[in-house]
């Protein structure tokens, strides 16, 4: 995706339809400009994020329910929470940040290959989902770093 | 811009009249009023020449006194002279230590009141004795009544305290055309003035809180990327390291106040004169006599520099920048004075620090170009995005908080949740609303209970009800709910933990003007019918630009709802008219969205144009 365009556009709508620029119209365009401004602001999220616009694109075209994750990853995910909680120094959490982190790039592969060539969009979501749960424990990661390294 | 703003008939004849707008910097010690006069922001003085206005307000048998006047009147009567109200703004009993208020504070069902010698006056009230007197400096110094102002609010202000600042403007009769956060007005007096784009950080040091910002500036648009801080870190703990050191070693008696204050008298000077010397004599007759050098403070307050550097380090994070990213570094807040610190955040960033317009005065200057682009009056075509400081949650069950508005989400914005009955002909839920970060209930703060009403009976589970929380530019929080297998509006009443209601507001504001019944009348039936008229004029105007996006009859619609509201306006009915005008805003509702939507169109295709010839 063009993110560059997306960033372009963004400007260009948001300058067009946010509240500042309503200061002195009637109460109902001012409505209408929150709503609007609002609704740009969703849908540019959305699609600046890559897993939000995954999720989002895997859910034009599948309704059903989201598969509970396999039960070896969630042993994983165990694995993974007592590396983090017994890391206690930097070069351990830097290493550990890197497995995790080729990890991610290995699962985001696997979700391009599922989303544009296979158009899998249920076991798309199941990776989707392992995304997820690795992405918020990078940002774990990250933070104990920076509370070792201040100490 | 100009394909939705439509001439209003009669005010057109002006296309360069100036709307008087001031930015406002309402301090918790004192507060300042700017106003952009001939392109250039400046402070507006009060009767004495000064820029800086004490935040006091005094309350005498006869009149209220306000700033200067009100501290010299302070020394005398404490006890009915109110300062650092921006404390209490918002805030309950419970949330306070009175101990640190020479005032008496009541309870006052919830909220808090402030005893004076005229009656209890809420914080509210208190806070628009001083917007009040800024309007009316603003006004006698500009020659004119003020169109708006922009009022500048703490970033870690919660929807509490920014409700109960704009509740205060209401009260002083003062618009607010847009509360922004401190640190980002800062950002916007540096970002025009150097007209440089990039990423800028905003450090703000202030006497008892410190917050971080980091802003992007790229083509007009100036985005809030994240915001971090501590509200429990400023200054004054600067202040206690030097009273430590003061006192390490030495007997004092613990209940002598009148030493207490002594010491911490001398330790708020030896900071302040570390910054100008390198070595000062700490000298206190039978208490102490030695001397501190800067090398000495830096080493002993490391750790309060450090715990900002932090802050630092996680802002960033948030932004998803490094420090390779930063342009530029803008330094805000009196404490930002103090060398150590200026060293130790030019060498975290390894670049020179912006700090050549004055800490006091950014704010308030900051305030007052928003003010004055807002109001239409320049054609920088500049667009402030801020973010909301923390994040917004709901409580479910075992008091666990589950997010719904992360915090640093660009607002405006709004997500919706379902929720469902758990018993049998259920008609009604409350849903517990709260801000901030920690996981528990308890742990953060209480912004209201909203119940909602007129749930269809359905068997528990069956009815879902789709629950939209809606934060506005102002990071204010409503909410709406709707039944979605009965599209049944559910109508919600709000209970806020804080603050006070709209009638609450309207008694203050009738109570500021003495006059009869009728004369109430007599006005709001006035101001109620040049608002409709200029709904109808804008809709005539609307017609002559766009007439083209609505089909034949959704025209005439239109046409019979203005026809009736024009009929109302012959007679001097309020309730007619206010229901007629609600008509015609049904009935426009698609042409103005319609609008909307074509005049994003239109500047989509307008700049692709733009950017092909790149």
């Amino acid at each position: 995706m063009d993110t560059k365009l997306l960033d372009q556009q963004y400007r260009i709508i948001q300058k067009t339809v946010h509240p500042d620029r309503f200061i002195n119209a009637t109460d109902l365009e001012q409505k209408q400009s929150l709503h609007k401004s609002t609704q740009i602001n969703n849908a540019y999220q959305t699609l600046k994020n890559p897993i939000k616009r995954a999720s989002y694109i895997i859910r034009l075209y599948f309704k059903g329910k989201e598969n509970t994750l396999p039960s070896d990853f969630l042993m994983q995910q165990m694995q993974w929470e007592e590396e983090l909680e017994e890391a206690n120094n930097l070069e351990v959490l830097q290493t550990f940040m890197r497995k995790i982190k080729s990890e991610n790039m290995l699962l985001m592969n696997l979700l391009i290959v599922h989303l544009d060539e296979k158009k899998a969009w249920e076991s798309a979501l199941q990776i989707l989902g392992k995304i997820k749960f690795i992405t918020n424990l990078l940002s774990k990661i990250q933070k104990k770093i920076f509370t070792i390294s201040d100490s | 811009m100009a394909l939705l703003q439509i001439s209003e008939p009669g005010k057109a004849t002006e296309p360069h009249q100036h709307r008087l707008a001031v930015g406002i910097d309402l301090g918790t010690t004192n507060s300042l009023i700017a106003s952009v006069i001939s392109g250039q922001a400046s402070i507006i003085e009060d009767v004495n020449c000064k820029k800086i206005i004490p935040s006091l307000v005094h309350y005498g048998s006869n009149e209220i006194v306000i700033g200067a006047a009100a501290k010299k009147l302070q020394v005398d009567d404490p006890l009915n002279t109110i300062a650092s109200v921006k404390r209490l703004m918002g805030k309950s009993l419970s949330d306070i230590d009175v101990n640190n208020f020479i005032n008496t504070i009541n309870d006052g069902d919830g909220t808090i009141v402030l005893k004076t010698q005229v009656g209890l006056k809420s914080p509210v009230e208190v806070s628009s004795e001083i917007l009040k007197y800024l309007k009316a400096l603003a006004e006698k110094s500009l020659g004119n009544e003020l169109m708006g102002a922009v009022i500048t609010v703490p970033a870690y202000f919660d929807d509490a305290q920014r409700q109960a600042t704009k509740d205060a403007a209401k009260v002083a009769g003062l618009k607010v055309m847009r509360l922004i956060n401190e640190p980002t007005a800062a950002a916007v007096a540096y970002g025009l003035d150097k007209k440089v784009e990039g990423n800028f950080v905003v450090y703000d040091l202030g006497g008892g809180t410190f917050d971080i910002s980091i802003l992007r500036l790229e083509k007009g648009l100036f985005e809030v990327m994240s915001t971090h801080g501590d509200s429990a870190l400023g200054g004054d703990d600067f202040d206690l390291v030097i009273e430590e050191w003061i006192t390490h070693g030495i007997n004092l008696p613990n209940d002598n106040l009148k030493i207490k204050q002594k010491i911490k008298d001398l330790a708020r000077a030896t900071k302040e004169n570390l910054t100008k010397s390198n070595k000062v004599r700490v000298h206190e007759q039978n208490i102490i006599d030695k001397e501190i050098t800067r090398a000495d403070f830096t080493e002993l307050t490391s750790h309060l520099t450090k715990k900002t550097l932090s802050c630092i380090k996680f802002a960033l994070h948030d932004a998803n920048l490094h420090i390779k990213d930063i342009t530029g570094v803008v330094m805000v807040g009196g404490s930002t004075r103090m060398p150590n610190i200026q060293s130790a955040v030019k060498n975290f960033f390894g670049m020179p620090l912006l700090n050549n317009i004055n800490p006091d005065e950014v704010v308030a200057l900051g305030a007052a170009e928003q003010a004055n682009i807002l109001a239409g009056n320049t054609n920088e075509d500049l667009l402030l995005l801020d973010v909301i400081p923390l994040s917004l949650g709901i409580e479910t069950m075992g008091e666990i908080v589950e997010r719904i508005i992360p915090r640093n989400s660009t607002l405006p914005i709004a997500l919706a949740q379902e929720f469902t009955t758990y018993q049998d002909g259920q008609t009604a839920m409350i849903i517990h609303v709260v801000q901030g970060e920690r996981d528990l209930v308890k742990n953060c703060r209480s912004l209201g209970k909203f119940t909602l009403k007129g749930i269809p009976p359905m068997v528990a589970g069956a009815a879902k009800i789709r629950v939209t929380f809606q934060v506005d530019t102002d990071g204010l929080l409503s909410v709406s709910a709707k039944e979605l297998s009965t599209e049944v509006e559910s109508s919600i009443e709000v209970k806020p933990s804080y603050g006070i209601s709209d009638k609450q507001i309207q008694a203050m504001l009738e109570s500021s003007f003495s006059s009869a019944e009728e004369d109430k009348e007599d006005r709001a039936l006035a101001k109620l019918k040049v608002e409709s008229q200029q709904i109808i004029g804008m809709i005539e105007g609307a017609f002559k630009v766009d007439k083209a996006l609505l089909k034949k009859d959704e025209i005439e619609i239109i046409r019979i709802a203005m026809d009736n509201l024009s009929e109302a306006l012959n007679n001097n009915n309020r309730e007619e008219i206010q229901k007629k005008t609600s008509l015609l805003n049904k009935a426009s509702a698609i042409f103005a969205e319609r609008r909307m939507d074509n005049s994003i169109h239109k500047a989509l295709s307008g700049k692709s144009i733009d950017s092909l010839e790149l």
